[in-house]
């Protein structure tokens, strides 16, 4: 059972993750929440992310019911004006309006906490891939954080914004090794 | 950032992988503006029964997708 081969950081930054989506009152515990946790992780020191900045850029994004950046972009080439969309759904419906994500029918698995997106529980299986593929026998946040950035999405994106791809992280795990 | 918007432009719907991309975008902007203007019909109101004739859909499907949330 690789549960018990998290590292004790790895099992923090999951427990983490929950608590950024409690704070959040997400419904879910998604990649963004993920990412968040994973901030503080060694592997990311020498990138210079600032938690503000990257609160912002997930911010924005899910003012626009979360669409990154590089979603917006690809809208515009279509002609589709993201911002001028958001900004009329304000203006009829409120601040905020589209920010709400949509819930999918929760089904409340463990318990007490909250439910596990399914591209989050994605991401904690590649995790294990990660590990396997560089031969580690252990599953610690350097894994996340690879899982993180293969799986797509928001967080991956955001973090691609500011520089941190997966080839880099790959090559600094790799090294470490 | 820019480079996308150049791409799209320039290659248009040659490069599946931009095309592919604001479809996808497209579709989750369009959950969200579902998501909203269905509950602020139902804040209003409005019937599962209306708000189905103005999505053009069955009563039942938009009753299962956003019910729940009241």
């Amino acid at each position: 059972m690789i549960g018990e081969r998290f590292t004790r950081d790895a099992r923090q930054a999951v427990r983490d993750a929950v608590k950024e989506a409690e704070q959040e009152s997400a419904s879910e515990v998604g990649r963004t929440h993920m990412l968040l946790a994973l901030l503080g992780t060694p592997v990311l020191a020498g990138f210079e992310l600032s938690r503000e900045e990257v609160e912002d850029a997930l911010r924005a994004a899910r003012r626009k019911g979360g669409l990154s950046e590089a979603d917006t972009e690809a809208l515009r080439g279509l002609g589709i004006d993201v911002d001028q969309i958001v900004d009329s759904i304000e203006q009829s419906l409120g601040e905020g309006a589209l920010a709400t994500m949509v819930t999918r029918k929760k089904r409340w698995l463990f318990g007490e906490h909250k439910p596990f997106e399914p591209a989050l529980k994605k991401t904690l299986e590649r995790s294990l891939l990660e590990a396997r593929d560089l031969g580690h026998n252990y599953l610690g946040n350097e894994h996340l954080v690879l899982a993180l950035l293969a799986g797509g999405g928001l967080a991956a994106e955001v973090l691609a914004s500011k520089g941190v791809t997966y080839a880099e992280v790959r090559k600094l795990v790799a090294g470490q090794g | 950032m820019t480079k996308a918007t150049e791409l799209a432009s320039a290659a248009g719907d040659q490069d599946p992988k931009v095309g592919l991309r604001a479809v996808s975008a497209l579709r989750r902007l369009l959950e969200q503006l579902e998501a909203v203007q269905v509950r602020n019909a139902r804040v209003r109101g409005w019937s599962w029964q209306e708000i189905a004739a103005e999505l053009g859909v069955t009563r039942q499907a938009v009753h299962k997708k956003h019910g729940g949330r009241g």
